[in-house]
């Protein structure tokens, strides 16, 4: 059954995943806010006592806190991704239409090879990105349980597409999302920089599938194409700004510097690169990182930690930006701009 | 190829960790997760139903605590409960033991 659309975001297929996804966010918020400072707390004390990182005692409390985490993430995506398969081929042929009505602004080759970097099963989402054709419209829903209310309407993608660097000259004809996920920063840059050719690249053509039926029944006129971060296939200098918005902490540590690289070759001199993203702090308190170390084994975001651990800005140097800044966001990201040096 | 380097460093499938003691406290606690789902899914369910029939004069409020049904909808009533037991205990049957 349609139930229609919420503004941009499309209703659950059925009102029990509307009400199944509210109680996970509820029993996140509770976990997140009400267990986790005790469980922080604990791990504080550990550190304190045995002077290490990374080896707390495992209190009861932090187990039965991981677990919540655990069950509530893989109940959720199960709940969702069972009833969206349950009406696959009502939603492939919706995927099917927005190509047939609007072609030439999804561009994939069907040899392309998908990394096994980018193959697992991230944040537990059954199939993660590239296993399930589906995997846009789940992804969509799914996500509505982590961002709290920031997700619905993009409200927290408007921020961050608001945020980007923009060249000192003012010029902003073409603009790059590489990791553009469903497209959500990629349509709210659009609406923001009218003039510009917003392309969005991803290595999932599920989620690229669903960003471009999005966008187009959305009425945004943006280009999606299926590609890899560290190769992009764009020309030399044709972007005057370009965004990663959560990529690099799920890319392999390996691949930092090469996207950074290719990220400085397609943009042209002067050209801005904005990076929104988990902080980078290698001295994380241990609280943290308890959480962080869950999140990369048991929540699989396997190369969360290196990132975080990485120096940003001195990798951004070693590419060759200059003008590195770094800085909180309103929500728990980190902004970092750097600028491709004129001449 | 830096993409090459970057697959050495994949995680490989694992069998669904135990956090507490017994692998069993892990089943029990997503179990509770899963019944405190299925408990607020109906009931949020059942707050917006009988806030229409009210407002559409269709049923007075005794209506549903006086109720008796007949054969088809007990054995539909039967079958959703078996199923619900089901998906609330299915962690009980055992298979990820560590």
């Amino acid at each position: 059954m349609n139930r229609g659309m919420d503004g941009v975001m499309p209703r659950t297929p059925r009102l029990e995943d509307e009400s199944y996804l509210d109680i996970m966010q509820s029993v996140r918020n509770f976990a997140i806010r009400e267990m986790f400072p005790q469980v922080a707390q604990q791990a504080e004390a550990g550190h304190a006592q045995t002077g290490e990182t990374g080896q707390q005692p495992v209190s009861t409390l932090a187990a039965v806190w991981k677990r919540l985490m655990r069950s509530q993430q893989q109940r959720t995506w199960t709940k969702i991704a069972d009833s969206v398969a349950a009406e696959a081929p009502t939603f492939k042929r919706e995927l099917e239409a927005a190509e047939t009505q609007r072609p030439g602004r999804l561009t994939y080759r069907s040899d392309f090879v998908v990394p096994r970097y980018a193959a697992h099963p991230i944040h537990l989402q059954p199939g993660g990105y590239v296993g399930d054709p589906l995997a846009g419209l789940v992804f969509h829903h799914g996500t509505r349980v982590f961002y709290q209310g920031q997700n619905d309407q993009d409200e927290l993608h408007r921020g961050v597409a608001a945020s980007l660097a923009l060249p000192a000259d003012g010029k902003v004809l073409r603009v790059l999302d590489l990791g553009c996920s469903i497209g959500q920063c990629t349509t709210a840059i659009k609406l923001l920089q009218p003039q510009a050719e917003v392309h969005g690249m991803d290595v999932s053509l599920p989620l690229l599938r669903y960003a471009h039926r999005r966008a187009t029944d959305l009425g945004i006129d943006v280009h999606f194409t299926q590609g890899l971060a560290e190769q992009t296939g764009f020309a030399d200098r044709q972007f005057d700004a370009v965004l990663t918005y959560i990529l690099f902490h799920e890319v392999p540590q390996p691949l930092f510097l090469p996207i950074l690289r290719e990220i400085h070759r397609v943009l042209r001199p002067g050209g801005t690169l904005t990076i929104v993203d988990a902080p980078n702090d290698p001295q994380l308190p241990a609280g943290n990182r308890l959480w962080l170390e869950f999140d990369a084994r048991y929540n699989c975001e396997p190369y969360s930690p290196a990132f975080v651990a990485c120096d940003l800005p001195n990798l951004l140097r070693q590419a060759g930006f200059e003008s590195v800044q770094s800085g909180p966001t309103p929500s728990f990201l980190t902004r970092t701009t750097a600028v491709r040096p004129a001449g | 190829m830096p993409t090459d380097l970057a697959d050495s460093g994949v995680p490989q499938p694992e069998q669904e960790p135990a956090f507490l003691r017994d692998p069993a406290l892990d089943q029990l606690l997503d179990a509770v997760l899963a019944l405190t789902a299925e408990l607020w899914i109906e009931r949020d369910r059942r707050i917006i139903l009988e806030q229409l029939l009210t407002a559409n004069g269709v049923l007075a409020p005794a209506a549903v605590e006086t109720h008796r049904s007949d054969a088809a909808l007990q054995a539909q009533r039967d079958a959703a409960r078996e199923a619900l037991v089901h998906r609330v205990m299915g962690g009980f049957k055992g298979g990820s033991e560590q």
